[in-house]
């Protein structure tokens, strides 16, 4: 019988390698998983300094910027940690340890994190200043009556289509949602699509549409998830027959948020963030316009707005310091706010008096976006959370690409929705 | 490991050693090598210590903790707010993404275990022929091993499966004067295309390795002794000599395969949209501990309720398919015996 020098039978030893080797990554799996956060330090290293993190922007020149920028402030020393890849869990697995991060955006606040104190209260500085702030920017940054983030860009999401395409083939700006799918059907042909609403076939208008159809996502107060309506189900309805008359494009090799392909003048409507209004107006010249997503229904139109905010640990190596820092970034250097905004990628700055003396945003497709966002933005808030989006993008992916029943599929994941939220009930 | 089995289930029958049990216990080895050869005890620590260290801290601690947060709510924060008792477990257990998760697995374990286990044995049975190049050859298939699934995933995504019609996928599709399909990955049974592509392209190597490692461990005298009685190289001398021989190294590649199919994660969040159809149970529970709602409690009970579904179809695959276990072998002795008439 072969043993091991210590007396384990080999087998035992399998035995006993093969299990750990079995469960050790089943469970690690679900531990944090920082996983190297691209450049620079993720440690404030004491003496007065500050780790500054920001997720990659796909435009050229942002990091320098923003690194040029950082290095300006004199008061503390900021180190900019411009992390690459999945931002959030790295993100969120510093904030749980807390430590190595002391300034940081975040495009979603949470309830829970804010809750379980990870994030400074910036209440102090933001109130004396919170009228200059747009309403949707605010309500994202907001929970339980205390300020966490200051909005640093808000990202509206619209309708961006080709008027060249829309007027051979004699068709008007589509003015409800059946009109923007008929359209799409109808401009669908050879390697053309008429639709490019992302890889999963348009579960994001789709949120919109939801958002549009009266009352929003949450309803009473954000205590009642509103979604599965007999508006939202026709819509779902009428995008799978899109998807099912081919008039959809999907497996591009980026998704919706890069408009490569509809600059590639593969679809003819594209669902997409007014970001990347430079690069479809450099490609397409004046053969691009935006419209929000239209009203289907009873609603009104709607343009959803994202957006990225400033905020600062609780376990900030010097919270006031951090503060300090990000007041004099992003409130009160408006000049760098500008410039963020509109030389890189295209965003609305969400102090409107910044937004309204922004000149670039005046004419062509990014006027339109930020009238519209004017007009028709909605934010879901922090009380809308990822696994509620989960639960709702599953359902109308279910309901577009596989068929399912949209009314009791939509009803069921509002019901899953529906736990999460309550769980968050104070 | 397991290969030797065969030739010492030849033996067992006359002299060979009784494995515990009943009989008189065999002179024991000198209790250990260490008590012989001052030192030893101490290079084992010393060897040893640091991976047991290693293992206890980055391992066992961390499993411990999710297996006490598993009771409890964590949201957000690795330190738990209150105790909840099971109620993490049934809230996943009555969890239809979760079920839904575990069936992806299923389908998806139903597609590439057999498919990557008849190839990897085809490639291996051709390769062990040859008279020349196998060293090349062995390497050839076993290079795609070095790649990340990160990589290969977007070599597939952005190249080969693209949904768009000058995809490689799709221009030969068009060469053949099929239409180009825009939804590889939208879609089933496409995407299945793609996702057993990419992984038999990376892991067929491997186990064409073992089961090669396998072949040769099979006495060649055997096959002469065949061929004297008249079976020559064909099906049937596969099945009536190779396949048994081989056995142990199918149990241990399709436990690994299965294995390995459970932890499916990073072709599936690379390569395809959000859609819950393609969400194997890794990439829920990943959404759960480490995506927007950092539910470490719900996603500690998930883990724990994974892995107790591992190690069942672990002990399952093993009872039946088992490295040759002792009941096991009486078993095919036995068999054998029925078929032969005589004990091997």
């Amino acid at each position: 019988m072969v043993t091991t020098p210590n007396g384990l039978s080999r087998r035992t030893l399998l035995a006993i390698l093969g299990s750990a080797a079995v469960t050790a990554p089943l469970l690690s799996a679900c531990g944090g998983n920082d996983g190297g956060t691209g450049g620079g330090s993720g440690g404030s290293g004491g003496s007065g300094g500050l780790s500054q993190w920001f997720h990659q922007y796909g435009e050229e020149g942002v990091e320098d910027a923003v690194k040029k920028w950082a290095a300006a402030y004199t008061a503390s020393k900021i180190t900019v940690n411009w992390v690459l890849g999945d931002y959030a869990p790295k993100l969120q697995s510093r904030l749980t340890a807390g430590s190595g991060v002391d300034l940081f955006e975040n495009n979603a606040i949470d309830v829970a994190s804010a809750r379980a104190g990870q994030y400074a209260d910036l209440t102090d500085i933001m109130e004396p200043v919170k009228a200059q702030f747009s309403e949707t920017s605010l309500k994202v940054v907001t929970i339980d009556g205390k300020i966490y983030g200051i909005p640093m860009i808000s990202d509206p999401q619209l309708i961006f289509y080709r008027p060249s395409m829309l007027q051979k083939a004699g068709i008007a700006e589509p003015k409800t949602f059946d009109d923007l799918i008929a359209a799409g059907i109808e401009l669908t042909g050879g390697n053309q699509k008429g639709l490019w609403l992302g890889n999963d076939g348009g579960a994001g208008v789709i949120k919109s549409a939801a958002a549009a159809s009266g009352g929003g996502l949450l309803s009473d107060g954000d205590t009642k998830v509103n979604f599965a309506t007999a508006d939202v189900a026709s819509a779902l309805t009428k995008l799978k027959e899109a998807n099912d008359k081919q008039a959809v494009l999907l497996g591009s090799p980026t998704d919706w948020w890069d408009a490569t392909s509809f600059n590639a003048g593969l679809a003819a409507i594209t669902w997409q963030g007014m970001w990347a209004v430079p690069t479809m107006v450099k490609a397409l010249g004046d053969d691009v316009a935006a419209m929000p997503v239209p009203a289907f229904g009873s609603g009104k139109p709607v343009v959803m707005v994202s957006g990225w905010n400033m905020q600062v640990a609780a376990k900030a190596s010097d919270v006031d310091a951090a503060k300090a820092a990000a007041k004099a970034q992003w409130i009160d250097d408006t000049k760098f706010q500008t410039s963020f905004s509109v030389d890189f990628g295209f965003h609305i700055p969400p102090q409107t008096s910044v937004a309204s003396a922004t000149t670039q945003l005046g004419s062509g497709p990014a006027k339109t976006c930020v009238d519209a966002a004017t007009q028709y933005g909605y934010a879901a808030g922090p009380f809308w959370t990822p696994a509620m989006e989960t639960a709702f993008n599953d359902a109308a992916v279910k309901i577009i690409t596989s068929g399912a029943d949209a009314t009791s599929t939509l009803q069921a994941a509002a019901q899953t929705a529906q736990q999460t939220l309550d769980s968050l009930a104070k | 490991m397991s290969t030797t089995t065969p030739r010492r289930a030849q033996d067992a029958p006359g002299g060979g050693a009784p494995r515990g049990g009943a009989g008189a216990p065999p002179a024991r080895r000198p209790r250990r090598a260490g008590s012989a050869l001052p030192g030893t005890d101490r290079a084992f620590w010393i060897l040893v210590g640091p991976f047991f260290a290693g293992l206890a801290v980055f391992s066992v601690l961390p499993i411990l903790w999710s297996a006490y947060l598993s009771f409890t709510e964590a949201r957000g924060s690795l330190t738990p707010v209150r105790f909840v008792g099971v109620d993490n477990y049934l809230r996943f257990l009555t969890d239809q993404a979760f079920i839904q998760s575990l069936v992806t697995f299923g389908v998806f374990a139903v597609f590439i275990v057999p498919v990557t286990m008849a190839c990897s044995l085809g490639l291996a049975l051709l390769l062990h022929e040859l008279p020349a190049a196998q060293a090349l050859l062995r390497s050839v298939f076993f290079i795609p091993l070095a790649c990340s699934y990160v990589v290969a995933s977007l070599i597939w995504k952005l190249g080969l499966f693209s949904g768009l019609p000058s995809g490689v996928a799709n221009t030969a599709l068009s060469a053949v004067g099929l239409e180009p399909i825009s939804t590889w990955l939208a879609q089933s049974p496409y995407w299945w295309v793609v996702l057993v592509t990419v992984r038999l392209w990376l892991q067929v190597g491997f186990y064409m390795l073992l089961f090669l490692a396998g072949l040769q461990r099979i006495p060649k005298t055997m096959y002469e002794a065949a061929a004297i009685d008249g079976l020559s190289a064909g099906p049937r001398r596969f099945f009536s000599m190779t396949w048994p021989q081989l056995r142990p190294t199918v149990a241990a590649v399709l436990l690994l395969l299965l294995v390995a199919a459970f932890q499916a994660f990073d072709e599936f969040i690379n390569l395809l949209p959000k859609n819950p159809d393609t969400r194997p149970p890794l990439v829920y529970l990943y959404q759960v501990a480490l995506g927007g709602d950092r539910d470490f409690g719900l996603g500690s009970a998930g883990s724990l309720i994974l892995t107790a579904i591992m190690v069942v179809v672990a002990l399952g695959q093993n009872y039946f398919f088992g490295f040759a276990a002792a009941e096991d072998r009486t078993k095919r002795r036995s068999r054998r015996a029925r078929r032969t008439g005589t004990p091997s």
